[in-house]
């Protein structure tokens, strides 16, 4: 279990999370929902450890961590292939990054894209290289932030069917922040709505 | 393709006709070798230099100059922008001196050097403290450009701190390296030169510029120009085929 207790946030004046009491579980997929600038995305940066200037205490949450952000943060320098790549180098031979990353760009239906840099890519087209970063890192913890905007209907439904094959279905633990609530629906996963949650 | 290659070169052509036109009108107009010479007797007095041991040693010795003050410059000015990167007392130190060398006229740290050192290495010295600020600025607005989102995602997926400073930190500061270096290539023969000039620095460029005007050379004085001027250009041009392509130069 990841167990937020007495979590509180403030943005300068602004008080985001107060006395945040609730535990997301592992092993499962959770989808985060809420209207926009209820801080779902706040929630996934004190998670992954990127924001730490709050009170309270957030505890289980797994060392090793993948996150997909809202902005695709490619390195404007390298080829899809080369950004996948550079988030693998550290934890994965050589022969394995190939293989991983070969399949991964079949995956989100970026063949014949790899070697391209991200200024010649569609804005869809990099929301899937940056999931494609972030499904292939080995982890125990999937951050998703909206992965799934700017892709059209057939495309949206085919990440969502990757994601179940790799993570839902394993049993592997996802947090993915979604607007839709039809993705939490074709995931048969929990959800959790942030605007409930602060009301509590 | 081939055609456009032609259309350039006949353009690159017809402009250098032009101002040749224009620089021997001058001439007969002033109708004084001393004041204007013509681009004949320039050319003259430049195939005539070329041709002597003497040149090629003051080029090189003037090159070696050029290059030992860009190196400095080079070295330190992104070494100590890293530095002010990294520490605000290193930061709050340089500015003001950055901001004094910046508007300092070139003369006075010439005539500043010639106090402190012997001639021959004024002309590197002035170079260094004229380069040295643009480097530098460069340098730290290259570091302070480098985008947070992309560090941040490289702490979430645990890349070392090599690999971050790799690939991201050196191609994010790169271009604002290239161009510092851009505008130094051309300041630094300037600021050499000019030295070398005041200086009166042996086996220089500079000062065999200073003994045309003493011996009332003008095509000399010319020719001596015209030679900076190629040489200054021509590893310009030999800088941005050497570096990758994206840098500005």
């Amino acid at each position: 279990m990841i167990t937020f207790v007495s979590v509180f946030k403030k943005y300068g004046s602004q008080t985001v999370f107060e006395d945040l009491n609730f535990e997301i579980p592992t092993g499962k997929t959770t989808v985060i929902t809420g209207p926009s600038g209820c801080g779902k995305t706040t929630l996934l940066r004190m998670i992954s450890g990127l924001d730490r200037d709050y009170s309270g205490s957030i505890s289980g949450v797994p060392e090793r961590i993948s996150y997909a952000f809202q902005e695709d943060r490619l390195l404007p320098w390298k080829t899809a292939r080369g950004n996948i790549e550079f988030a693998l180098r550290d934890v994965m031979s050589g022969s394995d990054i190939d293989k991983t990353v070969e399949e991964m760009i079949d995956s989100v239906r970026l063949t014949g894209h790899a070697d391209k840099l991200p200024k010649d890519l569609s804005g869809g087209m990099r929301s899937r290289v940056s999931l494609a970063r972030a499904l292939c890192f080995p982890n125990d913890l999937l951050l998703l932030d909206e992965p799934f905007t700017g892709l059209d209907e057939t495309l949206k439904g085919e990440m969502i069917a990757l994601l179940d094959r790799l993570y839902v279905s394993a049993g592997r633990t996802v947090i993915l922040v979604a607007h839709d609530p039809g993705v939490a629906r074709a995931l048969r996963c929990g959800v959790v709505d942030v605007a409930e949650l602060k009301s509590k | 393709m081939r055609k456009k290659g032609y259309n350039k070169i006949a353009a690159v052509v017809l402009i250098a006709a032009f101002w040749l036109a224009v620089w021997q009108a001058a001439s007969l107009a002033v109708n004084n070798p001393l004041y204007l010479p013509a681009p004949a007797e320039t050319a003259a007095a430049l195939s005539a230099l070329v041709s002597t041991g003497g040149f090629w040693i003051s080029v090189m010795f003037t090159l070696l100059r050029v290059i030992l003050g860009l190196s400095i410059s080079f070295v330190s000015g992104i070494a100590f922008a890293y530095l002010a990167s990294r520490s605000r007392t290193v930061l709050n130190l340089l500015r003001p001196f950055v901001a004094a060398v910046k508007s300092t006229p070139v003369v006075s740290v010439i005539v500043l050097a010639l106090v402190y050192f012997n001639s021959s290495f004024v002309p590197v010295f002035t170079c260094v403290l004229m380069c040295f600020p643009i480097f530098y600025t460069n340098t730290l607005s290259g570091i302070r450009s480098i985008d947070k989102n992309l560090l941040e995602m490289a702490a979430v997926f645990k890349i070392s701190a090599k690999r971050v400073f790799t690939g991201i930190g050196i191609p994010s500061v790169m271009p604002h390296v290239y161009s510092a270096l851009s505008v130094c290539l051309g300041f630094s023969w300037k600021s050499v030169v000019a030295a070398e000039v005041i200086s009166t620095t042996r086996y220089s460029m500079g000062y065999n510029l200073y003994a045309t005007k003493l011996y009332l050379d003008t095509a000399g004085l010319f020719a001596w120009t015209v030679a900076i001027i190629i040489i200054s250009l021509a590893i310009e041009r030999l800088m941005k085929r050497a570096l990758p392509k994206g840098g500005s130069l």
